[in-house]
């Protein structure tokens, strides 16, 4: 018993470190000097990165969706219906949220590891030294470019993973691309659309911030960093499903799916 | 112990340090003044509380009480813009070196001087200040090198080089020797003489390495129980009769 309580208390402990963590980054981002040149080569090391992952990621995602959502679409005699569920769901759902996962595994990880390692190597205190705010040059960067990064990696693996779709479509059910790719523009809306891009940067945002808020805070040496890496997954695929659960019931609400 | 006799206004003054980490009183009311110009070696055993009180001298570590004057400005009641002015007066180097992995060799030395816009006005300016501090530590041919290529011997040289790089008044060192082979410690050690000779800096030195403080100290201070235990120069310090004292230069 006492020991859950000191879970508990733990728990509510680190959320309160990161609402400061999280307000914090509001309270530098918008203060000067602005760290352009660190936020373009994060950007471009994230996006660029992640790019090859997110594509083979998607292709299969759109594939597999389709081969195994084809036979119970024949049985029903609905298999002209398959450009928009496979759309629809992919656009609003399964593409944000698979790749969300992939991108906290491939970037939260990293960002994680990378400063628990400068971290315990003091290389985040000779940056104090030089005068530079390592909390500015380091983590407001990351978070900013994790926010701008995600969105875009979605969209494009969104697009690819409906790419895979036609192709099982064309060769399966001899559905022509243009076909496919009307029927995918005529069953989408911005309802589906919008929120759903909307989310991608909370969710780009809950990555950089716990990837940073673990590493930032690494302790306990060398085994801190992989636990820094290791927390910064798994604590950011459960933020990730509860930003999922809050975006759905308010899209539900102002946009009644 | 005799204390040093002098004149001099002091550049880096500590009075009644107080640091406590939970139960654990690491320093009780540790006093210390740098003079201009000379090498201080403070000695102490691990976890004597050496490292915390280097770091509170340029705000990385906050005390639990005393003061700290640097150039006679209290450190404590600096804003950020202020405190890193005066950092830019104060060259660090740090136990493990703390170069930038993701950088090079060159990119960590141009590091500090991107706050520094009024010395790095060109490109010229910055690649001969670059330049220069490498010379200093014989490792120009280092410069595109990444720091996970050198040695542990280069990788401290670079970090020399870097904390140099802005021309400081003070030099800190946090164990300048440890880790490494005695040769390389004994080369770093000139080093750190030579650098001395040429910029005609203060250097505050954190060790515990004998060697390292009868080469380089004008002056020596035992942190023992958190306080400056015994003060005064290596000879005096090396013949002292006090058991506590003794124990450090037993071997």
């Amino acid at each position: 018993m006492n020991s859950l309580m000191v879970k508990i208390k733990h728990f509510f402990e680190e959320v309160g470190d990161i609402t400061y963590f999280a307000i914090r980054f509001f309270k530098e981002v918008f203060t000067a000097p602005f760290e352009w040149k660190e936020l373009i080569k994060q950007c471009y090391q994230m996006g660029n990165r992640s790019f090859f992952l997110v594509g083979v990621t998607g292709f299969i995602l759109g594939l597999v969706f389709t081969l195994q959502s084809r036979p119970t679409l024949l049985e029903f005699g609905a298999a002209s219906w398959m450009p928009s569920m496979v759309s629809i769901s992919i656009v609003r759902e399964i593409g944000p949220v698979i790749i969300a996962l992939i991108c906290a595994g491939r970037i939260g990880s990293g960002i994680g590891a990378e400063l628990g390692s400068m971290k315990v190597s003091e290389q985040i205190d000779a940056m104090e030294v030089s005068g530079t705010n390592p909390f500015k040059y380091l983590v407001v960067t990351r978070i900013l470019a994790t926010t701008l990064m995600l969105p875009l990696l979605i969209i494009m693996g969104d697009a690819i993973a409906l790419l895979g779709s036609a192709i099982i479509e064309n060769l399966k059910g001899e559905v022509s691309y243009l076909l496919y790719f009307n029927k995918v523009f005529d069953a989408l809306k911005f309802s589906d659309v919008i929120p759903a891009t909307v989310k991608s940067f909370f969710f780009g945002f809950a990555i950089g911030l716990v990837g940073c808020y673990k590493g930032y805070n690494c302790s306990k040496g060398t085994v801190g960093v992989g636990e820094a890496s290791n927390a910064a997954v798994v604590y950011t695929s459960m933020l990730l499903f509860v930003i999922d659960f809050i975006a759905v019931f308010l899209t539900d609400i102002f946009f009644e799916i | 112990m005799k204390q040093l006799i002098t004149n001099k206004h002091p550049v880096l003054e500590i009075k009644d340090l107080n640091i406590s980490f939970g139960d654990n009183h690491v320093l009780n009311g540790f006093n210390l003044k740098l003079y201009d110009g000379e090498n201080l070696v403070v000695m102490g055993k691990s976890g004597s509380g050496k490292s915390v009180m280097i770091k509170c001298l340029v705000g990385l570590m906050a005390a639990d009480g005393g003061t700290i004057k640097i150039r006679d400005f209290d450190i404590v009641s600096l804003g950020r813009k202020e405190l890193d002015v005066l950092r830019s007066e104060i060259g660090f180097l740090f136990q493990g070196s703390a170069l930038y992995d993701s950088m090079t060799v060159r990119e960590n030395l141009e590091f500090p001087l991107r706050r520094n816009k009024d010395k790095m006005r060109t490109q010229q300016t910055l690649d001969e200040l670059v330049i220069e501090a490498l010379e200093n530590v014989g490792l120009v041919n280092a410069i595109d090198l990444m720091p996970s290529e050198l040695s542990g011997g280069m990788k401290r040289r670079v970090a020399l080089a870097r904390a140099l790089i802005l021309k400081p008044k003070i030099i800190l060192y946090d164990e300048p020797t440890t880790g490494l082979d005695p040769i390389t410690a004994k080369e770093i050690i000139q080093l750190m003489r030579s650098i001395q000779k040429t910029y005609h800096t203060s250097s505050l030195i954190i060790t515990h390495d004998v060697d390292c403080a009868r080469v380089i100290s004008n002056r020596m201070i035992l942190l023992i129980d958190g306080i400056n235990y015994a003060e005064g120069t290596y000879a005096e310090l090396s013949s002292s009769n006090d058991p506590k004292v003794k124990a450090f230069f037993k071997n």
